[in-house]
């Protein structure tokens, strides 16, 4: 058994809460961050409603899985990039966010996303 | 570092295919199965055509062929390339990445 | 050897899951080491036992089976999206427990009952993972 030492992008398309897409991403970025994988979150398209730092879950009875978001450090996963695109498309302010994200432009966005040997996409 | 793209849903009901257009560079491959043959037919193929007039797009012959889409004179276009879901195999590796429309 | 892992996120009754088993086999046949699939979201429902599909339609779980048991290749499902479906090893009522019979499972013996962690190893061992 080889570990080939793989970098993992998980790219978010999905808004919060109405699926379980964003949850289910994150679990597997976690999973790999405390196996000490190199994991990197990307937003893009409704994705990016996932980072509003905002939002209160709890209201329409969810529970709040946005606030493991402050808790990436802890499992090693260092880099959150957004696509500033999808923020313009949705007229969402520079300072919308939660802490420790990257905007980039869509250029900017593919480059990062294709360094990566595995892209898990929900 | 190239991209495989698989493109599994119609742009006529989903962002997907606009959002892996915002993604692609020039050496990537593209792959429409099951519902993303339908992006043969939308307006932003003929714009990724344009955009990125170096990348060859790889369609599931039996995935089109099940829809029926009139696609005689689209695939004689040399943009595009009919092939098995066997041949999807060896696509898989010769890309660094494989990332799913869906 | 090239090697491949899959992770499957559609369910039984979806042709996209036909797509996938297709995908996978067609990698078996061309001699790739298929490491495993790892089904997730509504792919954990292709290990359902107790899931019926219309005689007229499309075998999907029996093809599951074949592959597994022609090819050797590992089906792994992730136990909490399982269990938000209804699929488990445990099931008993109080009459089993108090017996002491072995829980019950309506899960379909081909698959393995294992964690994201799976996904993890998978993806490790593999040279490329698709997710369909």
């Amino acid at each position: 058994m080889t570990n080939k030492n793989k970098s993992i992008a998980i790219l978010n398309s999905t808004a919060p809460f109405s699926s379980a897409d964003g949850k289910d991403a994150l679990d597997i970025a976690l999973i790999f961050g405390s196996y000490e994988q190199d994991t990197s979150l990307f937003f893009q398209g409704d994705g990016v409603w996932q980072l509003i730092n905002t939002q209160t879950p709890n209201d329409i009875s969810m529970k709040d899985y946005l606030k493991t978001f402050a808790a990436l450090e802890f499992y090693d996963i260092e880099h959150v990039y957004v696509c500033a695109a999808s923020l313009a498309q949705r007229a969402l302010p520079n300072d919308f966010h939660i802490e420790n994200v990257t905007i980039l432009s869509a250029n900017e966005f593919s480059n990062e996303l294709r360094l990566r040997q595995i892209i898990l996409r929900f | 570092m190239t991209i495989l793209h698989l493109i599994r849903s119609s742009a006529f009901s989903s962002n997907d295919f606009e959002q892996c257009i915002i993604n692609i560079e020039q050496n990537d491959d593209i792959v429409l199965l099951d519902d993303g043959c339908y992006n043969l037919k939308h307006p932003l193929m003929a714009q990724l055509l344009v955009q990125q007039p170096t990348i060859k797009i790889y369609v599931i012959n039996n995935h089109v062929q099940a829809r029926a889409l009139n696609t005689d004179k689209l695939m004689s276009n040399e943009r595009f390339k009919s092939i098995t879901m066997s041949e999807l195999v060896p696509l898989t590796f010769s890309n660094n990445s494989v990332v799913t429309w869906q | 050897m090239q090697s491949l892992a899959v992770m499957v996120t559609t369910p039984p009754h979806s042709n996209l899951t036909a797509t996938a088993i297709d995908y996978i086999e067609y990698a078996l046949k061309k001699g790739i080491e298929v490491v495993g699939v790892f089904f997730y979201q509504d792919g954990v429902l292709n290990a359902s036992s107790h899931l019926s599909l219309p005689n007229d339609e499309y075998q999907t779980i029996k093809q599951w089976q074949r592959l597994n048991k022609g090819y050797n290749l590992p089906l792994y499902l992730c136990v909490t999206a399982a269990e938000k479906r209804g699929l488990t090893d445990e099931i008993s009522d109080e009459i089993d427990d108090q017996i002491g019979n072995n829980k019950q499972t309506n899960i379909n013996d081909a698959f393995i009952l294992s964690g994201l962690g799976e996904l993890v190893e998978l993806s490790n061992k593999a040279d490329r993972v698709v997710q369909l």
